[in-house]
């Protein structure tokens, strides 16, 4: 037997007034899975979290929702009790002990006293909550109040957890932690995830999957994090990916068999794949190339370009320099050292980590 | 400001609400206890030398003849703070849900506290006859509890904007039903508020008639007058005092309006 989706979303849209904040959008998620839901900020992704938690009601499409584990249909007001979302700014009831904002939520939900309290034990165990659970929340750190509301968000144990932004507020070191805490919960409790996050870290570290979604409430494309690598079919989805330089250029042929074309740029003519857009002789596009793409050097070699250095860092796993000629600015990595008397280097560009999308797109 | 309990403003407002608190219990106990300042200190000879211990003679005769009044005005004081601060949670909740549209709400729910609160009275004593109810101490009551929530209201509402209004989509979300999470989370959170706020409307309410009393000794003040009158009977003189006032209060209603209504036009 197949197990049905949690959540199926056909044609989904929400309006505002007259504003479309949501565009027709259909996606899946199924049972054990996470999904995460990129895009620049304001472009509806937190609308579309609320759709699915129930929050907010669609204007038009269907939201189908199994939570039941048997594939039958879901008790009425099911709904809401299992997609439970975890807010960015994580709402923790103010005034209220750490053991209070958690059980609030179950004891409204009338589970039986003896399973809240074995509830409460397992999830304040899991995430190390023993000291501060008859702290009031407001007197909690950051860490803390986080994993309070992941813990008041599980103890209701949902099909589907809805997290909006979840550890945009934490310092990296305890960022690391979170993600690591919610990707190890997940295993072991068994719901999905929607996760909304302009982090592409956080995605990566969290999900199967991931929605672009493009400012106006569009999502252009669902795939894992490989296939947004290898073949991503918008300048959103593409920078989302990683590529997130961009430079000019001009087709000269096409081939669109090999959805490729031999284009006019600051490196020389290049062929140079092509995004899922129609390009045509003499068009400008615009090239989208993974930092790694361009290297950096100060000896100058056959179809290098001269440029000039404007910044160079080096941390624990990459070197990077930000390189300009004229207006064009470019991201590229380095083989340290790098030192340039008069700031002059040299960059190499290697085209097969571009892709190229029309410049009007 | 958009917090979730956390850090220094709520700790802040805390602090504020339980000075505040302590403030308004100390205004309502201000009043007993100066009666019984003025009975240790006219004492038993007093009566010898009224001219010299004025107040405090005139005090005590009031309270010998008027002890009933003083107990229907704190019957009307506590019954004008339970009302004012239930009708202030309630527009206190709906213009928090309102956000930054609330200003001009609030602005026009607080004007009664900038009026004479005499005004107000026989603003809601001629309200009354025009319902054919005469007398007695609903229009005063209802005065009370007009002003009472106008003062009641921006202070709970205050403590509210420290609060995100997602809560309650959070708790229902999770969950909790509308009514807990008022309860247990909102009021529960802003009880020393909800305690200030009553002891506020409370003290204005006693003391509207108390220090009317107290100042006044033999000489009739307004608020007495009036209360008297609508104790006992309504005459002509206090329906014609009723309509003025009403009018007054109309008038300013209206202005006020009109100002805020511009304001809000020059900001859209």
């Amino acid at each position: 037997m197949t197990i049905p989706d949690v959540l199926v979303l056909e044609a989904v849209t929400k309006r505002f007034g007259g504003k479309e904040v949501v565009r027709p959008t259909s996606l899946k998620l199924g049972v054990n899975r996470a999904l995460g839901i990129v895009g620049p900020s304001g472009c509806g992704k937190s609308t579309l979290l609320k759709l699915l938690a129930a929050v907010e009601t669609p204007t038009s499409g269907t939201i189908v929702r199994n939570f039941a584990p048997d594939g039958a249909a879901p008790r009425p007001g099911a709904s809401r009790a299992h997609c439970v979302m975890m807010w960015q700014h994580l709402l923790l009831f103010p005034g209220l002990t750490a053991r209070q904002n958690i059980e609030l939520a179950a004891s409204s939900r009338f589970i039986p006293r003896e399973e809240r309290a074995l509830r409460l034990r397992r999830y304040s165990q899991l995430l190390d909550l023993g000291p501060v659970l008859d702290r009031r929340v407001e007197l909690l750190s950051g860490g803390e109040r986080q994993r309070v509301a992941l813990a008041r968000t599980l103890i209701v144990e949902p099909a589907v957890v809805a997290l909006d932004e979840p550890f945009s507020h934490l310092d990296p070191h305890l960022r690391y932690e979170a993600r690591q805490l919610l990707c190890l919960l997940r295993r072991e409790l068994g719901f999905s995830i929607v996760l909304v996050t302009h982090d592409r870290d956080d995605a990566l570290y969290c999900c199967d999957e991931i929605g672009v979604m493009e400012a106006g409430g569009t999502i252009v494309q669902i795939a894992s994090y490989e296939q947004l690598l290898d073949r991503p079919n918008s300048p959103t989805a593409a920078k989302f990916a990683g590529f997130s330089n961009v430079v000019p250029g001009t087709v000269l042929s096409f081939d669109v068999q090999a959805s490729e074309a031999d284009i006019s740029t600051p490196f020389g003519v290049r062929r140079i794949r092509l995004g899922n857009t129609r390009v045509s002789g003499d068009s400008a596009v615009q090239i989208q190339a993974l930092r790694s793409a361009f290297r950096v050097t100060t000896r100058e070699r056959p179809n290098t370009v001269r440029m000039v250095l404007r910044q160079s860092f080096i941390d624990a796993d990459r070197a990077v320099a930000v390189c300009s000629l004229d207006s064009l600015l470019i991201e590229a990595s380095f083989e340290p050292p790098l030192q340039s008397a008069d700031g002059t280097v040299f960059v190499d560009f290697n085209e097969k980590s571009a892709v190229a999308f029309s410049a009007g797109r | 400001m958009q917090l979730n309990g956390n850090g220094l403003p709520l700790q802040g407002l805390r602090h504020a609400v339980q000075f505040s608190s302590i403030a308004a219990l100390c205004l309502v106990l201000a009043v007993p206890v100066a009666g019984l300042w003025m009975l240790a200190l006219v004492g038993p000879g007093a009566a010898a030398d009224p001219a010299g211990l004025r107040f405090g003679s005139v005090f005590l005769d009031q309270l010998d003849h008027n002890f009933a009044p003083i107990l229907r005005s704190l019957l009307v004081g506590l019954i004008s703070a339970t009302g004012a601060v239930i009708i202030s949670a309630a527009l206190a909740l709906q213009l928090w849900f309102l956000g930054g549209r609330a200003n001009t709400w609030l602005l026009l729910i607080a004007l009664p506290a900038f009026l004479p609160p005499i005004i107000v009275a026989i603003g809601a004593t001629i309200s009354f006859s025009l319902l054919s109810i005469y007398g007695g101490l609903w229009p005063i009551v209802t005065a009370h509890v007009f002003i009472g929530a106008a003062l009641a209201t921006p202070l709970l509402l205050g403590a509210l904007k420290n609060m995100a209004p997602s809560l309650i989509v959070a708790a229902n979300n999770l969950g909790v039903p509308l009514t807990r999470t008022v309860m247990a989370i909102l009021f529960g959170w802003h009880k020393s508020t909800l305690v200030a706020a009553w002891l506020i409307t409370f003290a204005f309410s006693w003391n509207e008639f108390i220090i009317a009393w107290f100042v006044g000794g033999t000489f009739t003040t307004l608020p007495v007058a009036l209360y008297q009158s609508l104790a006992s009977r309504f005459d002509s003189s206090t329906a014609t005092l009723a309509l003025v006032g009403w009018m007054i209060a109309l008038i300013l209603s209206a202005a006020g309006l009109a100002s805020f209504a511009r304001k809000e036009l020059r900001l859209a």
